[in-house]
Formats: structure tokens, sequence, C-alpha cells
């Protein structure tokens, strides 16, 4: 008579096994942005939008190098404190990233969900400290250089892009 | 006594003589009734004034609540429409989410022109790449690359179609990937980022070249651990070269074109870029015999270090590569190495304009090809991005001192354009 019972064992591990992969994979999303908002304000934010007016439309073209898609944005303010979640591609693939500005100075960027091959160090708070503390100067710049990561310099790009454009949006939230 | 008596009667005599008659009484009184009157029809008239003010409170609360509730549907009519614009633009129009939304299109091309001193200048459209991807949920992807070298092939033509990455990517964690399939090896700079405006000089440079036979890929299992202190490691498993006893390095790649598999390698990567704009690299391959399909055994050993660091405008990179081989082949192939070391700055002209760039590279290296060529070459040029993706590039090289250019000359100039997209 066969033992079942080892084999009982061995597939009761792999769904163990499988299980724990399947929580653990937690596909590829970082930070929920929900989570992202919720961990950015001390107290519950208003919830908003800024609609992309004819202005906001050359400005965003400006900053990006193309249109931002949509027809508003939506934030989260508390104060002179706003969060926003916004969308670039890096090579081929949309970042999604996440901006807290108060008073016009960037307080945080996080990578909230990433796609490229390359380029995964963009996430880590190594690279992501950098933009504390950052500002917009007249020509809509970075008022600080950022230093890329090598073989990531499209998605580099691409968040700076953001932080310009998330502390732009905060100047026209917040006039 | 009679002092009190006296003074009682004056009192009342004085109080006696100021008492109003009834009809000075009479007057008063209607005096006052009129007072009254006047001042009753006063509070009336205010009261009717309050209760007019009330009524128009009223009215005018009442006429607010409905502008805020004709407010609230009127914001949510426009939240409905242009929730609905937004997902019609999204859905590419078509009303719905399907497999696109799931698959990206990339790619880059480079056109070289080559003019050598005493030998025929050359124009090719080397490379043109499309890089097609697909996401099957948030954790599991397909990479693959689609490559035209040299415009044309076929029978008889200079060009080939070819097939440089096909791979499975599983994101088991944040930090563990897996590739599975056909994909770039992990060694140097260039092999696994080659995109034209992402480096400096027209062609690749010869180390990433002759010595680490860039673009170079096998199939095979690669994982990969990520740290948030910056290190990476990658270790993979693949199919390997199959080189001939002559032991030349770039010849024996297989390309996985029913490669003979008959002798696996094994290769990893060791990389640092926990500080911006700097990476640090050291990578080995090993193969038990790179000559499967020859009675030879060539034991393959190739070791590599890179630095490549940004800061600002001024950059660096440098990288040595090695081959050790060991086996019945000759003496001279049995050490193959090369070097290159190349500062570059980079600086913006302006938004419109885009960037510039300067570089020098200083390279050393020796590979075998029928006899060992022996190479030190040094070069310079520039770069210039109107925008991020186009790169427009010139170099010049003293070939002087190149047993690879051979016959060329002294020197070689070189053109380019290329893109990515």
């Amino acid at each position: 008579m066969i033992n079942f019972r080892p084999v009982r064992i061995l597939v009761s591990l792999a769904a163990v096994s499988l299980g724990c992969l399947s929580e653990l994979a937690a596909d590829q999303v970082l930070l929920a942005p929900e989570d992202f908002i919720r961990q950015s304000f001390a107290e519950e934010p208003e919830s908003k939008v800024i609609w992309l007016d004819r202005e906001l439309k050359e400005a965003a073209n400006e900053i990006l190098g193309h249109g931002y898609k949509g027809l508003r944005i939506r934030y989260w303010q508390s104060g002179d404190r706003t969060a926003w979640v916004l969308d670039e591609i890096g090579k081929v693939k949309p970042i999604t990233a996440g901006f807290v500005v108060d008073d016009g100075v960037l307080q945080e960027m996080r990578v909230l969900v990433y796609r490229e091959s390359h380029g995964w160090e963009v996430r880590y708070p190594f690279f992501t400290r950098q933009f504390k503390g950052r500002t917009l100067d007249e020509k809509k710049q970075l008022d600080e250089e950022i230093d890329g990561i090598s073989g990531a310099t499209l998605s580099v790009n691409a968040l700076v892009r953001l932080s310009r454009l998330a502390l732009y949006l905060h100047q026209k939230a917040l006039p | 006594m009679r002092l009190l008596l006296a003074g009682g009667l004056l009192l009342g005599g004085t109080l006696l003589a100021e008492t109003p008659s009834p009809e000075e009484m009479w007057a008063i009184i209607q005096q006052q009734q009129a007072e009254i009157e006047r001042l009753r029809s006063l509070v009336e008239e205010s009261q009717g004034e309050a209760t007019a003010a009330r009524g128009a409170a009223e009215e005018a609360q009442l006429a607010a609540t409905e502008a805020r509730t004709e407010s609230r549907q009127v914001q949510a009519r426009v939240e409905a429409t242009a929730l609905a614009v937004e997902e019609m633009g999204e859905s590419s129009g078509a009303g719905q989410v399907g497999w696109w939304d799931r698959t990206s299109i990339g790619g880059y091309g480079e056109l070289h022109a080559n003019f050598y001193e005493d030998a025929s200048d050359a124009i090719d459209f080397h490379r043109f790449v499309i890089f097609l991807n697909h996401q099957y949920n948030d954790w599991i992807g397909l990479y693959s690359e689609l490559e035209v070298e040299h415009s044309i092939a076929g029978d008889g033509q200079n060009g080939e179609v070819e097939l440089e990455q096909a791979f499975i990517r599983m994101d088991w964690t944040d930090r563990f990937s897996t590739d599975a399939g056909l994909f770039l090896m992990p060694v140097g700079i260039l092999n696994e980022i080659h995109e034209p405006n992402t480096f400096f000089g027209v062609e690749r440079n010869n180390i990433e070249s002759r010595i680490i036979p860039s673009t170079w890929w096998e199939a095979g299992v690669k994982g990969t651990w990520r740290f948030g202190n910056g290190i990476a490691v990658d270790g993979a498993v693949t199919s390997g070269l199959d080189m001939s006893p002559a032991g030349v390095i770039r010849g024996g790649r297989q390309k996985v074109s029913e490669a003979i598999n008959d002798v696996p390698a094994y290769s990893g990567r060791i990389r640092y870029t926990g500080i911006p704009g700097l990476e640090v690299a050291f990578s080995a391959f090993y193969q038990d015999d790179m000559a499967q399909s020859d009675p030879a055994d060539i034991q393959g050993l190739l070791t590599t270090a890179h630095v490549d660091y940004r800061k600002g405008g001024f950059g660096i990179r440098a990288l040595y590569a090695r081959w050790d081989l060991d086996g019945t082949l000759s003496a001279d192939a049995e050490e193959q190495f090369g070097y290159y070391l190349e500062p570059s700055y980079r600086w913006t002209i302006d938004d419109f304009f885009g960037d510039i760039g300067v570089y020098f590279r200083y390279s050393n290296y020796e590979y075998f090809s029928s006899r060992l060529l022996e190479n030190e070459i040094y070069e310079i040029g520039l770069n210039y991005w109107p925008v991020e993706m186009v790169v427009f590039k010139a170099d010049l090289q003293d070939i002087s001192q190149s047993d690879q250019y051979g016959s060329k000359g002294d020197f070689a100039f070189n053109l380019g354009v290329g893109y990515q997209f």
C-alpha cells in the first residue's frame, strides 16, 4: 500500500511556500499611493483637484517635454503642505512617484511603482534623499542638480522632471 | 418741642403748596399715555421689521442650501464626465482596457560613418533595434529586443536579424528577481546598457568588443539580489561560448542559434551603486570547455572590473577585462586583456539647444585573432544631445599603434547619429 503521508507533507510545504512567495512578491507596488498619502500628513488631508487649464498644460509641456495625461491632477492638502502622485515614462514604462511639498520646498520623493528592467536603485533612500529640500527656480528647474544612477539615466531624469512638475503644481495650488 | 412743632408745620405747608391740582394731574396722565402709545407703536414696528428680516434670512438660507445642492450635483456631474473622458483616453479610445495597456515599445538606432587615412571610408546603419515588453501582472513581465544589424539581412548580405533579449522576469520580492530565457550577460558597462545616447564615441569601445564580446547574450537563468545599501549581486547559469582552438573569443559567440549546449557557463557580478553617480562592479564568467564542438579542451575565465562615476558635468569611466584560457590553444591566446580610461565633461547649452559633452579615451588591449594583436589607441571626441534621446557624435582616433586597424593609417575619424525612444 502506498504511503501518502510524505506526498501530503510535500504538497502542504509547496502550498505554504507558494503562499509565502505570493505574499512576498506583493507585486511591484513599493508603496500604495493611499499609504503614501496617509504617511505624508499628521492629520487627515483634504483631497482636491487642480484642473489642467491652458497655462498648466503649457507649463507641464515645458517641464516634461510632453503633455500630462488627463484633465486634472488630484492632490492632497493640509495647510501649506500638499502631496502629489504623478506618472512619467522612464525608459519604456511609466514610473509612479509620490511627492510632498511644504511651503514650496520638496520634503520627500518616493518611487511608489517601478516597472523598468534596470535602474532599481532609484527607489532607495541613498538616491531619493537628494530630493529633500529642493525648490524650483524661475526657469522651473531644481535649485540643485541631482546625481544620477549609472545605467538608469532615463529613470533619474523622469523623476527630476516629475519633481519639477510637483513643485510647480504646488505653487499653482497654493498661490 | 416747640421748635420741632414749628419745623413740622413749615414742612407740611411747603408740601401742600407743591401738590398738583387734579387738572394738572390729568394733563400729566394724558402726556404719559401719549408717550406710552408712541413707545408701543415703536415696539410693534420693530417687531414687524424683525419678523420680516427673519423671513428674508430664512429665504436666503433656503436659497443657499439649494445653491449648495445644485453645486454639489454639478460637481458630481463634472467629476463623472472628467472620469469618463480620462478613462476613454487611457483605453486608447476603444472603450475598454486590453493587453496593449500592459505592452510597451521602445528602441534605438545608430548610423556610423568611418573615415580612414589609408583605407576606404565607410558608412553603415549599424543597428536598428526594437524593444517589445509586456507585463503579465504586477510581478511577471516579458522583455525582448530584436535587432537588424547593418541595414539588410539575408544570403550574401552584410547584416543580420538578431534576437538579443527575450526573457521572463519574475520579481519574487522587491529585492529578488529572476530572469529566464535569453538575456544579456552581466559583464562590463556597455553589454547591458548600450543605447547610443548613453556613451561617448561613435563606435563602442574596443575593449568591450574584443575582450568582452559585446553584444553578448546567452540563454539560461539569472538571479538578482538587490540590497537597500546599493549592492546588487547577480548569478547566472547559461549556455556558453564555442570557440575554435585558434582562440578568437568574439568568434565563440553562438548567439543562442541552435547552440551547442554540452558545457554550461557560470557567471556572477557584484555591483555597488549606493552613492548617486557612482557604479563600481566586478564580474566573472567561467566555462569548463569553451571549445565545445572541438576535441580540444579550453578552460576559460573572464574577469572584469569597472568604475563609472559622474558628478555634475564631470564623468569618468574606467574598465579592465581579462581572459585566462588554459588548454589546447596557442600560447599567445592564453592571456587576452584590455583596459580603458575615459574622462569626460558634459554641460547644458540651454533648454532649447540641449547638451554637449567632450571626452578623451585611452585604450590598451591585446586580443588574439590568428595572432596576438596589440593596440594602444588615443581618442578625443564630442557628443551633442539636442534632446535627451538623440545624439550626434564625432571622434578622432590615433590608431598608429594599433594592430587591429593595421594598414588603415595613423588616424581615423568617425561621425555618427543615434537615437532612443
